[in-house]
């Protein structure tokens, strides 16, 4: 296949719209970094190792001092030393609340403290969790764009990370750019602290709000370099998101994308439920060189999906001469899907000549059942 | 094949710059100020097989898809492991999904994995759809493979605080990838919803489900209120222990009773039923595991006290139960339970492993006794043809005492050993427990010890599975099988008071690393031990002994009574967890049961007491092969 060659230079078969992202590096034309960006990194390392420096010679309790120095939010504990923003002497959003912000978050900040237990649980913390947990969110869901900054400043000193969890939700829910932004800085750091459970739960947070700017965000994700390892979940996310049929042509970008064979079964998933009869082709034209398993069922659910007749000539072959029982599966979970007097006479064929796999002769049969043919 | 793997360790952002001046500049600074995506620790790619061949190790594996602990893992026919719920918020919620982990095996050794094997897990079904358990999410339930190769999922609730039992079980479809899908029906089901309960594969093709907690609504009289008043009657939620047991069968996809010939209930003898407790298979008078006179033994759980004095949430270390000190075995032929008389041992519970090292007992056992090399079978050396009972031989290891104030490890390790008369009750069975007491004797053989000596050991919430490896016997290289347990919790009270948790492990190795049960090593007897194949002697084949073991990666060190040194390099995850899985997968050969088995730990939560998992590990996946997994044989 041309895929590995392609990885190698980072130019996938048919990833044309696929973009770094643009914040942190932008790149010229030819794909280039900027010669500005290497004298900037060229600055910025040479200030990294000043900095190596001086902390060598810092004196020692010039250094506990500044470990010392209190967070910036008194009420909110600081995160320990992998959480971000502990140690931050920047501004905080949390230091210019209004009067009725700090109600909130007072209110917030008692409720976060409710849902935490630090002995075993008895009957009265299990309830007291419950309600605070139900109290929470209630709290959160009605809390609209001008908090936005109050939560963020919460989210970046909070220790917790389920309360962290009812904050990304509370951001994704919201949707604003300001809330957006605000859960691709928390995606960052979870992904610099290799907490892929947060970063799963921040990404979801980013579909909540299923709004145009999500669909930017997802959609440039979804394409960018850098994010390559979490690329899945953007499409994922993406295929959920209400204008997933305005994202076909990213699914058809990454349907032969090298960097992950979850890629292509989520792009293949974006098609299966937004995608088009014109879309059959570029779907069979992946399947063709498609080789594993696992994929190339996800293939045949998009063709199921699309339900274009023209298909079925191709899924009648695999189901015909696949090697993989689960992959036969699929191919007749496809014809099923697609329906139509063309299918039925494919499945019926197929009965008849009989499967060697009595699971996928049995997948023959209900398929049939459910098309009206019993005999 | 020259993929690029998002699980390598490349930044591929960087690999794209071409000017020289630039990358020296990122080596030489930048690099350690951004790093790479992911965590930026080393990732093996998990498509290379080599990195799955190196003995005497634990390589980091794939991440889950969604990183969980409290799951289910259940090794499919195929090599395959389904994962099944959990939750990864302290099991105030659960997940609703499942994923399989396939690490791409029957792969030539050295070679890379090809596109067509994916080596990673895989969380969706035939038609592309995210794997979902339609019934919602579930912890404390249980996975049974089952005869035809689907998996039973039964029972468990939505969280620990007060969703009620599961009353809707699924089966995993192999072929689909799906659950429940209308052919795969279970109707009726179980009669009593239940959670924390057991579910065996009986050799007859049955699943037996036994105890477990039900979810029920009481109401209670407040005697601070008068009659009539607000507040006089309340009704609450608990979870009282189970004495029920209920058949499931595979042919009709449906529950009953569990009835014994007699036509009696077939039921706990335990006051109040059991939760939480360990099974296992045991031989009947045939010696022989899987026929039709099997016994099921039950041992550790606990009982609640009663409906009302019931638990009222789900989580561990509850004030209102009492744990189990007796064992219970269910009679395959019969349907009966009886108690195992005699048999009281330390109280444990929070996944006490419970191992039957007869398992593997025709490929630990049968090699050529009749003909050691001296040409005289003579027991007093080892050399000895046959012992009864050997398909009987339990350890009982790992769990804690479920104390509310600070759950303490048991620190005796138990093996049970059953034997059969053929005479009298339950023709003649009778057992024989050895509680971790260094030169114990029996009238079979020898001495049992335990060395687990090393303060509080016992690990909390950690399983122990049986896996293969290569011994030597008369100077030659046979299969045997170990119990391996790795990871898990123990809890120390401090002088203070308060409750400290431990999981990084005080005894050199420690909790993350891993212990072995050797069940032919005599640590006071024995050659120090040394796990490189055709070096270190089997001595004892009858295996009534028993050593565990922790495994270093040097070996001269290994005193029993020591555990090496600190400093040593230790085979060990590489990051502490606890509600992990241990599974067996199969090797470079694609086959279970063979002597290149290794075990994959998936999962875990980073913290035990009392956030019960807590935040989930950030490396869900490692994969342990023990010294001289993946030699050849010489020729």
């Amino acid at each position: 296949m041309n895929r590995s060659s392609d990885s190698r230079t980072g130019k996938a078969n048919s990833n044309s719209l696929r973009t770094s992202r643009p914040v942190l590096f932008p790149q010229n034309q030819s794909g280039e970094t900027n010669l500005q960006w290497i004298a900037i990194l060229t600055l910025l390392a040479l200030g990294w190792f000043l900095s190596l420096l001086w902390s060598q010679i810092e004196p020692e309790a010039q250094k506990k001092e500044s470990v010392a120095k209190p967070p910036q939010v008194s009420k909110s504990s600081a995160r320990t030393g992998a959480a971000k923003g502990s140690s931050d002497s920047s501004a905080s959003p949390l230091d210019s609340l209004s009067e009725a912000e700090q109600l909130i978050f007072d209110d917030i900040f008692e409720l976060f403290l409710s849902c935490q237990w630090n002995s075993a649980m008895d009957a009265s913390t299990a309830h007291r969790v419950a309600r605070a947990r139900t109290d929470l969110q209630n709290l959160l869901d009605s809390l609209g764009p001008e908090h936005v900054a109050m939560l963020t400043g919460i989210l970046e000193e909070e220790p917790d990370f389920i309360n962290r969890r009812f904050l990304l939700k509370a951001l994704g829910k919201i949707g604003s750019k300001e809330a957006l932004n605000s859960l691709l800085e928390h995606y960052y750091w979870a992904n610099s602290e290799g907490k892929e459970s947060e970063v799963k739960h921040t990404i979801e947070s980013l579909s909540l709000a299923n709004n145009d700017a999500s669909f930017d965000i997802l959609r440039d994700f979804s394409l960018s370099e850098e994010d390559e390892i979490h690329r899945y979940r953007f499409v994922e996310a993406l295929t959920q998101h209400s204008r997933s049929e305005d994202a076909r042509d990213v699914y058809g970008a990454l349907l032969e994308d090298p960097s992950h064979f979850r890629v292509r079964q989520r792009a293949a998933y974006g098609f299966k439920v937004s995608g088009k009869k014109v879309d059959a082709q570029t779907v069979e034209s992946a399947l063709l060189v498609e080789k594993n398993p696992y994929v190339r069922q996800s293939y045949l659910g998009a063709l199921g999906g699309i339900r274009d007749v023209n298909s079925i000539p191709m899924v009648q072959k695999i189901l015909s001469e696949d090697n993989d029982i689960s992959t036969r599966i699929s191919a007749v979970r496809a014809l099923l899907r697609i329906d139509g007097a063309n299918a039925i006479q494919a499945l019926l064929v197929a009965r008849n000549t009989g499967d060697s796999s009595d699971r996928v002769n049995q997948e023959i049969v209900t398929a049939l059942q459910q098309l009206g043919i019993d005999d | 094949m020259e993929r690029m793997s998002p699980l390598s360790n490349q930044c591929s952002k960087y690999s794209r710059i071409k000017s020289t001046a630039l990358l020296l500049i990122l080596i030489g600074g930048l690099l350690p100020i951004i790093g790479c995506h992911g965590s930026g620790d080393s990732i093996p790619n998990i498509n290379n097989a080599a990195a799955f061949l190196e003995d005497n190790n634990v390589v980091r594996g794939p991440g889950m898809v969604t990183p969980r602990y409290g799951h289910t893992a259940t090794t499919l026919e195929d090599g395959t492991v389904l994962i099944t719920g959990g939750s990864d918020e302290r099991h105030l919620t659960s997940l609703d999904t499942a994923e399989v982990f396939d690490q791409g095996a029957a792969v030539e050794f050295g070679e890379p994995i090809p596109d067509s094997i994916s080596g990673d897990f895989i969380d969706t079904d035939v038609e592309g759809d995210v794997i979902t358990m339609p019934q919602g999410g579930r912890i404390f339930h249980t996975a049974t493979l089952l005869p035809d190769g689907n998996v039973l999922i039964c029972g468990g609730t939505a969280d620990a605080l007060f969703a009620e039992a599961a009353d809707v079980s699924e089966i995993y479809n192999i072929g689909s990838r799906e659950f429940g899908p209308d052919s795969l029906f279970v109707d009726p089901d179980l009669g009593t919803p239940r959670f924390r309960h057991s579910a065996t594969l009986l050799p007859n093709g049955k699943v037996l489900i036994a105890g477990g907690q039900e979810s029920r609504n009481e109401t209670i009289i407040d005697p601070n209120f008068a009659p009539g008043q607000p507040g006089f009657q309340i009704t609450i939620n608990v979870f009282p222990s189970l004495k029920s047991m209920e058949i499931f069968d595979p042919a009709s996809r449906s529950f009953v009773p569990a009835i014994s010939v007699a036509g009696q209930d077939a039921e706990f003898l335990s006051a109040r039923g059991r939760v939480g407790h360990s099974t296992a298979a045991l031989g009947g008078l045939d010696n022989e595991l899987g026929t039709t006179d099997d016994i099921i033994f039950h041992a550790g759980g606990f009982q609640t006290l009663s409906t009302i004095f019931a638990p009222q949430f789900k989580l561990p270390w509850q004030n209102d139960t009492d744990n189990a000190q007796n064992f219970e075995y269910y009679d395959v032929t019969t349907g009966d339970n009886r108690l195992a008389a005699g048999i009281v041992s330390g109280s444990r519970v929070n996944t006490a492993a419970l191992l039957n090292l007869g398992q593997v007992r025709n490929t630990t056992l049968e090699f050529d006794l009749t003909d050691p090399p001296d040409g005289i079978i003579d027991p007093l050396t080892g050399d000895i043809p046959s012992v009864p009972g050997m398909t009987n031989l339990l350890v009982i290891a790992n769990g804690d005492d479920d104390s509310p104030a600070c759950p303490t490890g048991v620190t005796a390790n138990d093996l049970v050993v059953a034997t059969f008369t053929g005479f009298g009750p339950s023709d003649g069975l009778t057992f024989t427990v050895f509680a971790g007491t260094a030169g114990l004797t029996n009238n079979i053989e020898n001495l049992v010890a335990d060395p687990m000596n090393c303060a509080p050991f016992a690990r909390s919430e950690a399983d122990m599975v049986m896996v293969n490896t290569r011994r030597t016997y008369n100077g030659q290289s046979i299969v045997t099988g170990v119990g391996l347990t790795v990871g898990g919790a123990y809890e120390l009270v401090p002088p203070a008071g308060g409750c400290v948790e431990i999981m990084a492990g005080v005894c050199s190795n420690g909790i993350q690393g891993v212990t072995i049960f050797d069940p032919f090593y005599n640590f006071q007897t024995d050659p120090t031990w040394n796990p490189v194949p055709n070096s270190n002697p089997i001595t004892h084949p009858t295996g009534i002994f028993g050593t565990l073991i922790n495994v270093d990666t040097t070996y001269a060190d290994d005193l029993p009574d020591n555990f090496g040194v600190a400093l040593d390099p230790s085979i060990q995850l590489n990051q502490a967890k606890v509600l992990h899985t241990l599974s067996v997968v199969p090797g470079e050969d694609g086959l279970l049961n063979t002597v290149d088995d290794r075990v994959v730990s998936i999962g875990g939560g980073v913290s035990y007491f009392p956030n019960y998992g807590d935040e989930p590990a950030t490396i869900s996946c490692e994969i342990i092969l023990l010294p001289g997994t993946n030699t050849p044989e010489a020729p």
